[in-house]
């Protein structure tokens, strides 16, 4: 008679041997396992909230493959693709193009896990996780490769990581230091239990819905399967943060903080423009700050509250810089337009601006005024005076547009002098984060380092998108060729009737 | 070339500006109003001019940018003179 699944599972999850041959501290080094001073067998209390086994595995992700594979082919079939929105379209490039290698880092994180996690359940759990993010770079790969003969720009779901555009160095920057070089204990705290258990939701539910009210169902199929082993995997961060609570609750605190912050940075710039911009505005279903409020906020404070931790000090900042953040990387975007590869919508014709306006109270004494400017401009045909003429000043810590995080009333100095060299922040959050781990961030050789430091030439605009790799085709360019701008020209004067 | 950081109040974000140290602060504040006014900020035709701050104190127009003596990609503000 064959045993069920719960008469073996622990047997089978906990397997492990006594190493012997070499120093277990050379097996499980802490620099990767990241146990610290917690003792060995504080990890035994280490329980996973879902119970998996290999055979269950292969035969649940089989079907979700098969599905996937059969929605995609019926709909390259029926030629949807041809029909969709131009501006949603555009929200699909840049989620591949900044996501698809983020998928691949994560499964080098799995295997982390898998080879270095400080339990044996742990580690066994990894091989699903890492089996997930495999098929996860697939998808996104099939995806885009099916499309490539629609469009080149699908080729960044492969490419953006080798190039240096300064979005993808800003993703990379974040998922190389949470991903690729954080211990285990440090990782499932930054992505499994911030990144993927909270701001996936925002990318791989919300942004899953108004792709399917875009008509989009093949991407929006895509990112819902996706999101179902994210679900699944992201738990992996519960335990561990139980026994960190337990034995070293400071640095659970602080971990989660600077992850957060950096996270939700990230996101203002993949998800807010996409999803308050560029959807449709019939098919967008909720705001980038309802998504966040009702998926995110909710989820990471009751993480806090079930745990015992605090609310970050900076949460009332960053619950303001709802109202703003994603409104000024949205603004910096499109302006630096030549830079994406991706055609940004502007998203601000009358009638988007007061779905704008409903949405967010402040938008039009904020960014109406800035954006009124660039209209006249526009109506005016001074395109010349809309396009990028310098480089902004990026973050130490975010490696994103100084005053990006808030509205321009925020816009301030947020300067620290180390070691001799000059470091501008974002934010004052921002700075506190690279405050508390200088050394690892103060390396890092951002846009505008490179650039002063001779790296790119030549030293102006044209060689500046040569060095990110942006070629013609790919170059982003205002998608709808600022039909949306005539909404604001004058009607023209009745021609006067003369009496015969 | 000199970089500093420049940022035009009432514009959203902080630009790179390259300055000469020769450069009075009148010029300085001009380069950091070049790519915010008219571009993103309305302009004001016919206006005084440019004032710039250094550590929130506002600058003399006529003082040699070289002679504040900062390091590069310091944060420098300028605003519209009253």
């Amino acid at each position: 008679m064959l045993l069920n699944r719960d008469d073996w599972y622990e047997t089978s999850r906990d397997l492990n041997w006594t190493v012997s041959y070499v120093d277990p501290a050379e097996a499980f080094p802490k620099t990767w396992s990241g146990s610290g001073d917690i003792p060995e067998n504080a990890w035994d209390a280490w329980e996973e909230p879902f119970r998996v086994s290999y055979r269950d595995y292969v035969r649940i992700q089989r079907e979700k493959e098969s599905g996937v594979a059969a929605v995609g082919n019926a709909l390259a079939r029926a030629g949807v693709y041809e029909k969709l929105d131009p501006a949603h379209v555009s929200a699909s490039h840049l989620h591949m193009g900044m996501t698809c290698t983020v998928e691949y880092m994560a499964v080098t994180m799995q295997s982390r896990f898998c080879r270095f996690a400080p339990t044996p359940k742990w580690r066994n759990l990894g091989v699903f996780g890492m089996l997930d993010e495999t098929r996860h770079t697939q998808l996104d790969l099939r995806f885009s490769h099916d499309l490539l003969k629609q469009d080149p720009r699908f080729d960044w779901a492969q490419k953006a990581f080798h190039t240096n555009e300064w979005g993808v160095v800003a993703v990379k920057n974040f998922f190389d230091d949470v991903m690729l070089s954080a211990d285990c204990v440090e990782a499932a705290l930054a992505t499994s239990l911030t990144v993927e258990h909270g701001f996936t939701n925002i990318q791989f539910v919300a942004l899953a819905a108004d792709a399917m009210a875009a008509g989009d169902i093949n991407w929006s199929n895509l990112l819902s399967s996706i999101q179902t082993d994210e679900a699944r995997h992201a738990q992996q961060g519960f335990p561990t943060l139980e026994v960190l609570m337990e034995h070293d609750p400071e640095r659970a605190q602080r971990s989660l903080d600077v992850a957060f912050w950096r996270s939700a940075r990230l996101f203002q710039t993949l998800t807010g423009p996409a999803m308050d911009y560029y959807t449709p505005l019939e098919q967008r279903k909720m705001s980038y700050k309802e998504f966040m409020l009702e998926w995110v906020i909710n989820h990471h404070e009751r993480i806090l509250r079930d745990y015992g931790l605090k609310k970050p000090w900076y949460w009332d900042k960053f619950l303001y810089s709802l109202d703003h953040g994603h409104h000024c990387m949205h603004l910096g975007t499109w302006w630096y337009r030549p830079t994406l590869f991706w055609k940004p919508n502007a998203g601000v014709s009358k009638d988007e601006r007061a779905w704008l306006n409903e949405k967010y109270p402040t938008w039009e004494e904020t960014w109406g005024v800035l954006w009124d400017q660039i209209i006249e401009n526009v109506n005016d045909g001074r395109i010349e005076d809309t396009l990028p003429q310098t480089l902004p000043v990026l973050c130490a810590l975010t490696q994103l547009p100084l005053g990006s995080g808030f509205s321009p009333r925020e816009l301030g100095e947020n300067q620290l002098v180390y070691q001799g060299r000059v470091y501008q922040f974002d934010s004052d959050i921002s700075k506190w984060c690279f405050e508390l781990e200088p050394e690892r961030y103060a390396g890092h050789l951002g846009v505008i380092d490179r650039f002063l430091g001779g790296e790119i030439q030549p030293p102006d605009l044209a060689g500046a998108l040569a060095w990110m790799g942006l070629t013609p085709e790919v170059m982003g360019d205002d998608v709808y060729g600022y039909r949306w701008a005539r909404d604001y020209l004058e009607p023209a004067e009745p021609a006067m009737r003369t009496e015969s | 070339m000199f970089p500093i950081t420049g940022a035009f109040q009432g514009d959203a974000w902080a630009s790179l500006i390259a300055v000469d140290t020769e450069d009075t602060i009148e010029t300085v504040g001009e380069k950091i109003a070049a790519v915010s006014v008219g571009k993103r900020l309305v302009s004001r035709a016919g206006g005084p001019g440019y004032e710039v701050l250094l550590n929130g104190e506002v600058l003399d127009p006529q003082t040699t940018f070289g002679n504040l003596g900062v390091l590069p990609m310091q944060w420098f503000e300028a605003r519209f003179r009253d």
